[in-house]
């Protein structure tokens, strides 16, 4: 009896991408997606992405080291506090950047006092926008990765002679890599796809700020042909992130 | 590097408080069931756990004690465990290569050190694959090698035929015998008395946390003085070197038995057998039949084991001295044994197991 609702979930998935297919106009779209403010945001969009996710790399791989092997107290409300964004509505996430990073907000008046300059509604409020959306799926595909294997590994290396530093190196980072490439797209998708943070803190200024998710709702107000050719770029992209680097663990569960 | 070591600590309801002392060069075993906390001992005295109270010293370099607590990395103790945990994303030479990379040799010379000992260990033609690629006794064999050649100045070994299928496991032992024999001061933990025979010079029997027995290895696993060690380890031992049909006893007698297959003929081997696997008769010299190995004794000491009656001898042949075997009390009340009854003890030689010893 398990097929009916399964059928219609699949539905649920696919067929939006089907209407989509049915409105365009598929002769039209050479046409519609080589203008410059399409390829304006779509430079944006993979320029940001990437950015965002060396981001999410550079902070969420010690983070998720930090988290996986502490034995502090207090971890545990760490690793959901690290969830948040995940479950926050991104718009909520971006007012809260706002208020954070903003020409007010506490942070921002030390960014503006020490180097002059404003976050918000910049290129770099973008990549920040995204970051905070995407880390979490790093953080915990590496969580994960890192609690299954134990560390036992980590231990004997040390006995081996290894300090911590090269423990980490020569031990627990190749350990981690599969995790790390799942990890990685995983965030960059969720970055590519980001709209509700970035249109409140970074605005949608074409050039700037106007990646490839804001130039669709802005299109579809315009000029509907337009946002529909986007929009399946979109999905294009995202269906050659995923069959590129298709994510391990979403094949029948781990190994 | 004598090892001295005093070890304590407590976790839920288990507590832990043992101290003993391991000569240079030798090898003691920690024999015990499992939970009786021998790899908390290998943990704590590798670093890797933390200890309550610890006072361990290493040749002259103390490496716990009060207010002080070396980093496992600083030990320069090897550890090798039942799995060998070789890293998966590197080759076996790599592996090796692993302890001298890490104490500052440069590649070419850390590979160099590597490809030695998988000579040694006979595994020099799996150095460049990748440990997947391995059986579970080649995987040991690289671990064991790679342990080594971090030159560890303590070599600690927790099961390491446990995970072994029964195949690979003398190979192992028989390969483990070999390196110890001129190698580092070693700890082995097991739960089987025969890897204490085959590699252990001591052996300190563990439970629930405390050393209840220590001393040589045959004395101790072949009389035990306490019921505990008995019931682990109650095994009628017999010294001697292996022959082809079994063992020549000092005083030149053969036992008759099954050669194990990492036995080496005319070194120093002992034949094992279970209490239980001895036939008890009268002594009336009218007894004949297939066993090979009969020799005539007298009872010296009767005591209940369990549902059965263990009956120790005395007399007769030097080896036959202290023998045990296992009656039922129906057997006893027959025989009319008693201490000082004269008795004749036989073995099938398919019974009796003949293993490499330590001299």
């Amino acid at each position: 009896m398990l097929w009916f609702p399964a059928v219609l979930a699949l539905a649920l998935v696919v067929l939006p991408v089907v209407g989509l297919l049915v409105r365009s106009d598929l002769t039209r779209f050479p046409a519609l997606l080589v203008t410059p403010s399409s390829l304006n945001a779509l430079q944006l969009s993979v320029l940001t992405a990437a950015l965002s996710t060396v981001a999410c790399v550079l902070l969420g791989v010690p983070l998720a080291v930090v988290l996986a092997r502490s034995r502090l107290p207090g971890v545990r409300l760490l690793r959901s506090v690290v969830l948040l964004p995940l479950v926050l509505p991104p718009v909520v996430g971006g007012l809260a950047l706002l208020y954070l990073l903003g020409r007010k907000g506490f942070l921002g008046q030390l960014v503006n006092w020490l180097t002059g300059q404003q976050v918000p509604f910049t290129t770099a409020a973008v990549v920040v926008a995204q970051t905070f959306v995407a880390m979490p799926f790093l953080v915990v595909s590496l969580e994960g990765a890192l609690r299954g294997s134990g560390d036992r590994y980590e231990q004997v290396a040390a006995t081996l002679g290894a300090r911590p530093w090269t423990v980490f190196r020569r031990v627990t980072l190749p350990l981690l890599l599969p995790a790390l490439g799942s990890g990685m797209v995983l965030s960059f998708a969720r970055a590519l796809g980001e709209f509700g943070a970035t249109i409140t803190f970074a605005g949608s200024l074409e050039g700037v700020t106007r990646t490839l998710p804001l130039e669709v709702y802005t299109q579809a107000e315009v000029d509907t042909d337009s946002a529909v050719a986007l929009a399946l770029l979109l999905i294009v992209v995202a269906v050659v992130v995923i069959a590129v680097a298709r994510p391990r663990s979403w094949e029948g569960g781990l190994r | 590097m004598t090892l001295s070591a005093r070890l304590a600590l407590s976790r839920g309801t288990f507590s832990l408080d043992v101290e003993f002392t391991v000569p240079t060069g030798t090898v003691l075993a920690l024999l015990g069931p499992n939970g009786s906390g021998k790899s908390t001992v290998l943990g704590s005295l590798a670093g890797l756990l933390p200890v309550a109270a610890a006072d361990v010293t290493l040749a002259d370099r103390r490496l716990a004690g009060p207010g002080l607590d070396l980093a496992p990395h600083a030990r320069r103790i090897g550890l090798l465990s039942q799995d060998a945990l070789l890293f998966p994303h590197l080759s076996a030479v790599d592996n090796v290569a692993f302890a001298p990379r890490s104490a500052g040799q440069s590649r070419v010379r850390a590979r160099e050190i590597a490809a030695q000992w998988l000579t040694e260990v006979d595994a020099a033609e799996f150095a460049k694959r990748r440990p997947g690629q391995l059986s579970g006794g080649q995987q040991q064999r690289v671990a064991i090698a790679r342990a080594l050649a971090s030159a560890p100045e303590l070599l600690l070994l927790d099961e390491p035929f446990a995970a072994l299928d029964v195949d690979s496991a003398p190979a192992i032992r028989g390969l483990l015998r070999r390196v110890l024999r001129d190698g580092p001061t070693t700890v082995l933990v097991t739960h089987d008395p025969l890897d204490a025979l085959a590699l252990a010079d001591h052996v300190a029997v563990l439970a629930e946390g405390r050393i209840v027995e220590r001393g040589p290895t045959r004395e101790v696993l072949g009389a035990p003085r306490t019921a505990f060690t008995a019931r682990i380890a109650g095994l009628n031992l017999v010294a001697g070197v292996a022959v082809a049909e079994g063992l020549r006893t000092a005083s030149g007698e053969v036992v008759t038995g099954l050669l194990s297959p990492d036995t080496v003929l005319d070194e120093a081997a002992v034949a094992v057998f279970e209490p239980s696997a001895v036939a008890v008769y009268p002594h009336d010299g009218a007894h004949e039949g297939s066993p090979r190995n009969t020799v005539e004794t007298t009872v010296a000491g009767l005591e209940p084991h369990g549902p059965v009656i263990r009956l120790r001898v005395a007399g007769g042949p030097p080896w036959a001295s202290g023998l045990s075997a296992d009656l039922t009390p129906a057997a006893v009340a027959d025989l009319a044994l008693e201490p000082g009854s004269p008795v004749t003890l036989s073995v099938k030689a398919a019974m009796v197991a003949v293993h490499p010893a330590v001299d």
